[in-house]
C-alpha cells in the first residue's frame, strides 16, 4: 500500500486525433512503465477496430511510479476514458476515479464540442485541470489563439497551459510535475468500511470478470467477501492487483488507490460500471454516487443475411455481451428478414462498433434495420407501453399520445457554418436554444432535438457540411409528445415488418414516397403485377406499381448448346432462391440492404424541399 | 412429329466452321478471326473426327447436317463437298435430307452459291441482322444495307429454294419505326424461312463491357418485348407459320428439320472445335481453340473436352425446356412417355397445373404450348420444370 500522499490519479480528455494515446505512450516510456521492446505503438488502444476509428472505446487503466523534482515517488494512475458521446456514462464514472485530468487539446485544431462537454464532466465533478496544448510543431499550430480560448472559455490561468509535442517529447516532464503539483492526492479514510468505484471491467477466460476499481474508502483485501451494491452479487476477491499496464498481483489496495479485483463472476452485467464494491461482512452504509444501470438509447433489429448464420450470430453476440454491459439484444423475428436480434445500444456509434465487430471478428454478413429510438406510448386505456420495435406499435386508434426522446445538442464549430448547422437542425424539428462567441471566428451553439432524428446519419450530415469542422456533443434532455405516426410498406397488399418506421407526420409522406420509388427500383418485375405501398394506418400515402415481367426468353440455341441454356436458366432459378418472400412476391436481400441504408440521406433532406 | 423424338430417332449433324473474317462485338460464339490458313487442315481434322466417332459409336442413320459458325461461307464450296460427302458415306442420309449453311451477305456470289448447290447444299441461312446502316455499323457487321438484297436474288437465280435470313433485334439505340422497317424488308423479300433473334449481352463481349460502363444502351425489356410482339403480329397477318419461338416459316415444309431436332431433344453429332452434340443421354462438347482440336484428331483422340452425363430428372426437364418452345406442337403426353417411360402428368403436374393457372400455357392432357405470354416469359416456364435449389430462410 502506497501513502495517498503519493498517490495522483487522472485521465487524459481529448478529442479524437488530438494526441491521446501518443502522450500517454511518452508519459509510459518517460516513467520507465514498459521498456521499450515492449512499446507496442498506442498500447492504451488495444482493439483494432479503435485504433482503424482512432478512438477509445474501453477504459483502460496504468500505474506509473514518477520520481518527481522534490525527491519522493509518486504512484500516478492513468485511467484512459472513452472519447466518443455515446460513452459519456462510462466517461463519467472514469472521471469520477480521479482527482485530476489532462485536457490536451490539439494546437491546430482548437476546442471541440466533445472535448468541452468532458471538461465540464471533470469540473462539475471536481477534478483540477492541467491544460496541455498538443501538436505545437506543427506547421499550421497556432498555440497561443488555442491557449488563449481555453482560458476563455475554461477560464485557466495563462501559466497553467503547457505546450507541449507528445510525438516529438516536448513537454513531457513538465506534465509529470504539474501531476504531481496541480493535482491533489485522493482523500478517503482507510479505516472506514470499504468502498471501491468500478470503473470498467472487462471478461477473462479464467479469472472471469475483473472489475477496474479505484478504492474510495477502506483497505481490499486479496481473499475479502465482497458484495457490488447495486446489483447485490456477492463474492469474493480471487486475486487483487495493480496495472503494470499488465495485470500485477498485490495484497491489499488502499483507499486512493487503482487496481483490479478477479471476481469469478461469469457476466459483465453482473459487475456493472458505477456499481460500488463492499466488504460483504462490514457493509458500507450508503454506495458512492452517480451509479445508472445502463440504458440504451438505440435500437435496431440485426439479422443474418443467410439464415444459417443465425446460431453464430447468437453465439457471437453473447461474446461481445461478456465484455460490453451496454449492449443489450432479445431474439426477434421478422417476416421478411426471418430470425435475427432486437439490440439495443448507447448509440450509433456503439450500434457501429458492434456491427462491425460481428462482421469483422465473427465473419458475419449482417443486415441492420433502421434505427430507432425508444418511444413512451399513453394509451387511450390510461397504460403506458414503451416501443422500442416500429412493429410492436399500437394500432393509431389505440393510441391518445406518443412520446419521444428529446436530447441537448452542442455544436462547436467555425462561424461560418453557423447557417448550415441551423439548417440542418431545424430540417430535423430542432429547436435552437443558444449561441456563444468562443472567439472571433468559433462559436458554441445549443440545440434541442428529437433523438431519433439525431440518430440517423445526423453525425455524418454535419461533418459534411462543415467540412468536418464542427463537432458535437449530446445528452438526453426528456421526453415529449410528437406528432408521431407509424409508416408501413406494404408489398402486394402484405405489410413488410422490416421496413417499417415511426417517423413525424410532416416527413411521413416524403419518406413513404422515398421508399416505395425506391422499391420498386429494386424489387425485380415478378410474373404478376405488384402495388407498393407506404400506409399510416389504412390510409395508403404513396403508391408505386411493378409491372409485371414481360419478357425473358433466350433467343437461340447456341448451335445446339442446351447444357449452357439449361445452366443459364438454374442460375437464375438459383438467384430466385435465395430471395425472401414476402406474400407471393420474391425479393432480392440486395434489395432490402439498399432500402435499409437510405434511412439515412432520406433524414438529412427536409420534407418537401425536393 | 412431335416433341420428344424417339430415342432411336436419325442423327443431326452439326458441323461448326470457327473462322471470321471479324469478330462481331455482340459475338460470343467459338469461332476466330485471321485463322483461315487452317482451313485445309481443319476440314481433314473433321473428317478424322467423323471417322473416330464411327469407330465409337458405329454407322446410324443421319436426317441433317448444318454447316454454322462463325461463316461457313468462308469455306469454298469444294470443301463444303468433300465434308457432305463424308458424312454421307459414313452416316446414311435420305437424298432429300436438309443440307443447311449459313452464310454472311457479304461472302457469297453466284457463282459460290451455284458451287455451294453442287455440293449438296439445299438451304442457305443469311445473316443479314438488320437493314439499317447505323444497326449494322453497331452490329459490327461488314456487308452494307444493300448487299442482303443482292445476295437473295443471287440465291432466287441460282436455285436456292430454301432461303432463310436471321434479323436481330433489340441492338443498341434501336428504335420501334427502325424495326418495323425491317420487317417491312422481310415481308417484302419473302424468304422460306426467318429467324428473330433477340439481342442477348453475353458475358465476356466487348458489348457487355460497353453497356457496363454505359457506351451503349439497349432497349428495355418493355422495349424488346413490344418489337417481338410486333413481329408476331405482323408476321401472323401475313400468313407466317410461327413454329419456334424465333422462328417462322413460309410453310410448315419450310420449318428447318436441323433444329427442329434440338427443340425436340433429339440426338446430334457436334463436329468441329467447340462443337456440342448429344447422343445417347450424353451431351459433349470439344476443345475450342482450333489448332488444339486439330492436334487431338491428328493424335487419333476424341477432341471431347466436356462431357455431362444426363439423369433422368435433366433428361425430362430438358425435353419441357426444349420443346415447350415450338408453339404449335409443343410437349406431347404420348411422346413424353414414349421416351421417358413416365406420365408428364405424373412427373409435372404440379408445375403444368400452377403454369397454366398463371396463364402461360395450355395443357390438355395430351398436349402443353405455351401461351402467346408463356413466349415472352419462357424462361420463367422452363425454369419450373428443373429441379428445385434449396430455399433460403
Amino acid at each position: 500500500m502506497i501513502e495517498q500522499e503519493r498517490i495522483r490519479n487522472f485521465s487524459i480528455i481529448a478529442h479524437i486525433d488530438h494526441g491521446k494515446s501518443t502522450l500517454a505512450d511518452r508519459l509510459l516510456e518517460f516513467t520507465h512503465a514498459v521498456t521499450e521492446r515492449e512499446m507496442v505503438e498506442q498500447i492504451l488502444d488495444s482493439m483494432d477496430l479503435e485504433r482503424e476509428k482512432g478512438i477509445t472505446i474501453k477504459a483502460r487503466s496504468v500505474r506509473m511510479d514518477y520520481q518527481a523534482k522534490d525527491g519522493q515517488t509518486y504512484a500516478l494512475n492513468l485511467i484512459d476514458t472513452p472519447g466518443h458521446v455515446d460513452f459519456s456514462y462510462e466517461v463519467s464514472r472514469s472521471l469520477a476515479a480521479c482527482e485530476g485530468a489532462l485536457l490536451v487539446v490539439d494546437a491546430a485544431q482548437g476546442i471541440e464540442a466533445q472535448t468541452m462537454a468532458n471538461v465540464h464532466l471533470a469540473i462539475d465533478a471536481g477534478l483540477a485541470i492541467v491544460a496541455v496544448v498538443n501538436k505545437i510543431d506543427l506547421p499550421n499550430a497556432q498555440p497561443e489563439k488555442v491557449a488563449h480560448d481555453l482560458q476563455q472559455v475554461i477560464g485557466l490561468l495563462e501559466d497553467e497551459i503547457i505546450f507541449a509535442s507528445a510525438k516529438s517529447g516536448i513537454g513531457v516532464e513538465e506534465i509529470l510535475e504539474a501531476i504531481v503539483t496541480k493535482i491533489p492526492p485522493p482523500s478517503g479514510d482507510r479505516s472506514a468500511p470499504l468502498r471501491a468505484l468500478i470503473f470498467d471491467s472487462h471478461y477473462d477466460p479464467y479469472k472471469g470478470v475483473i472489475a477496474y476499481v479505484k478504492v474510495v474508502d477502506g483497505i481490499l483485501r486479496e481473499e475479502q467477501p465482497l458484495r457490488l451494491m447495486a446489483t447485490g452479487k456477492e463474492t469474493d476477491a480471487l486475486e487483487i492487483g495493480v496495472f503494470r499496464p499488465t495485470m500485477t498481483r498485490v495484497t491489499e489496495l488502499g483507499a486512493g488507490e487503482v487496481g483490479y479485483i478477479a471476481t469469478g463472476l461469469k457476466v459483465v452485467t453482473d459487475c456493472q460500471v458505477g456499481d460500488t464494491v463492499t466488504d460483504a461482512e462490514r457493509p458500507a452504509p450508503e454506495p458512492l454516487p452517480g451509479y445508472r444501470p445502463v440504458k440504451p438509447m438505440v435500437f435496431a433489429g440485426l439479422y443474418p443475411v443467410d439464415g444459417e448464420d443465425y446460431p453464430a450470430l447468437r453465439d457471437a453476440l453473447a461474446r461481445l455481451k461478456l465484455n460490453d454491459a451496454s449492449l443489450v439484444y432479445e431474439p426477434e423475428s421478422s417476416d421478411a428478414l426471418g430470425f435475427g436480434f432486437r439490440c439495443g445500444f448507447l448509440g450509433l456509434l456503439h450500434m457501429e462498433i458492434i456491427q462491425e465487430r460481428l462482421e469483422r471478428e465473427y465473419k458475419l454478413d449482417l443486415l441492420a434495420t433502421a434505427p430507432s429510438v425508444e418511444y413512451e406510448v399513453l394509451k387511450r386505456d390510461g397504460t403506458v407501453v414503451h416501443v422500442d420495435n416500429p412493429s410492436d406499435m399500437p394500432s393509431p386508434g389505440e393510441i391518445e399520445e406518443i412520446r419521444e426522446p428529446w436530447a441537448k445538442l452542442t455544436i462547436m464549430s467555425p462561424s461560418r457554418y453557423i447557417g448550415a448547422i441551423m439548417e440542418l437542425v431545424t430540417n430535423r424539428r430542432g429547436q435552437f436554444v443558444d449561441m456563444t462567441y468562443l472567439d472571433e471566428d468559433r462559436v458554441q451553439l445549443s440545440f434541442e432535438m428529437p433523438l431519433a432524428e439525431l440518430i440517423v446519419d445526423f453525425y455524418d450530415q454535419l461533418k459534411s457540411r462543415t467540412q468536418g469542422y464542427a463537432s458535437l456533443d449530446y445528452q438526453l434532455a426528456d421526453m415529449r409528445a410528437s406528432d408521431l405516426v407509424k409508416l408501413d410498406i406494404l408489398v402486394n397488399g402484405q405489410p413488410v415488418d422490416a421496413l417499417s418506421l415511426i417517423t413525424h407526420r410532416d416527413s411521413a409522406y416524403h419518406r413513404g414516397r422515398e421508399l416505395v420509388e425506391s422499391l420498386r427500383k429494386l424489387i425485380p418485375r415478378q410474373l404478376f403485377d405488384v402495388p407498393i405501398q407506404a400506409s399510416i394506418g389504412s390510409r395508403v400515402i404513396a403508391r408505386e406499381t411493378i409491372r409485371a415481367m414481360r419478357k425473358n426468353v433466350l433467343a437461340k440455341c447456341y448451335g445446339g448448346d442446351v447444357t449452357r441454356k439449361r445452366k443459364l436458366l438454374e442460375k437464375q432459378k438459383e438467384g430466385k432462391a435465395r430471395m425472401k418472400m414476402v406474400g407471393s412476391v420474391e425479393i432480392p436481400q440486395e434489395a432490402f440492404l439498399a432500402v435499409l441504408s437510405l434511412g439515412g440521406d432520406a433524414n438529412g433532406r427536409s420534407p418537401g424541399r425536393e | 412429329m412431335t416433341a420428344p423424338l424417339p430415342a432411336d430417332a436419325p442423327l443431326g449433324v452439326y458441323i461448326h466452321i470457327p473462322f471470321c473474317t471479324r469478330i462481331c462485338p455482340y459475338c460470343d460464339f467459338n469461332t476466330y478471326a485471321r485463322q483461315e490458313h487452317l482451313i485445309p487442315e481443319y476440314v481433314e481434322a473433321l473428317i478424322g473426327e467423323m471417322d473416330l466417332t464411327l469407330a465409337a459409336i458405329g454407322p446410324r442413320p443421319a436426317q441433317s447436317i448444318f454447316f454454322g459458325g462463325g461463316t461457313p461461307s468462308l469455306l469454298p464450296p469444294e470443301l463444303i463437298a468433300r465434308l457432305i460427302d463424308a458424312v454421307r458415306e459414313r452416316f446414311p442420309l435420305p437424298d432429300d435430307a436438309e443440307v443447311s449453311l449459313e452464310a454472311n451477305p457479304e461472302t457469297i456470289d453466284a457463282a459460290t452459291l451455284d458451287g455451294f448447290l453442287q455440293a449438296g447444299v439445299n438451304r442457305i441461312s443469311l445473316g443479314v441482322q438488320t437493314q439499317q446502316a447505323r444497326g449494322l455499323k453497331v452490329l459490327g457487321r461488314a456487308h452494307k444495307p444493300d448487299v442482303p438484297e443482292r445476295a437473295l436474288a443471287a440465291a432466287r437465280a441460282a436455285g436456292v429454294d430454301n432461303f432463310s435470313v436471321d434479323f436481330i433485334f433489340g441492338w443498341p439505340g434501336q428504335t420501334m419505326a427502325e424495326w418495323e422497317d425491317d420487317l417491312d424488308s422481310i415481308l417484302r423479300w419473302q424468304p422460306d424461312h426467318l429467324s428473330l433473334y433477340s439481342l442477348i449481352i453475353e458475358p465476356g463481349t466487348p458489348y457487355e463491357r460497353a453497356v457496363q460502363r454505359g457506351i451503349l444502351t439497349v432497349p428495355d425489356e418493355d422495349a424488346t418485348a413490344d418489337m417481338y410482339e410486333r413481329a408476331l403480329d405482323r408476321l401472323a397477318a401475313a400468313g407466317w407459320y410461327h413454329y419456334e419461338i424465333s422462328n417462322w416459316a413460309r410453310t410448315p415444309e419450310h420449318r428447318s428439320r436441323h433444329n427442329l431436332l434440338y427443340w425436340r431433344n433429339g440426338h446430334y453429332l457436334g463436329l468441329g472445335a467447340g462443337a456440342h452434340a448429344h447422343l445417347d443421354n450424353v451431351r459433349s462438347s470439344n476443345i475450342r481453340l482450333p489448332a488444339h482440336y486439330i492436334a487431338a484428331v491428328r493424335d487419333g483422340r476424341l477432341p471431347i473436352e466436356e462431357r455431362e452425363e444426363l439423369d433422368e430428372t435433366t433428361a425430362m426437364a430438358e425435353t419441357m425446356m426444349l420443346g415447350l418452345r415450338l408453339p404449335e406442337e409443343g410437349v406431347s403426353a404420348t411422346a413424353f412417355a414414349a421416351r421417358h417411360g413416365r406420365e408428364l402428368e405424373e412427373v409435372y403436374g404440379r408445375q403444368l397445373s400452377d403454369l397454366a393457372a398463371a396463364s402461360l400455357l395450355h395443357w390438355d392432357g395430351e398436349h402443353v404450348r405455351l401461351t402467346r405470354r408463356g413466349l415472352l416469359l419462357a424462361n420463367e416456364v422452363a425454369a419450373r420444370f428443373l429441379p428445385e435449389p434449396a430455399r433460403a430462410g
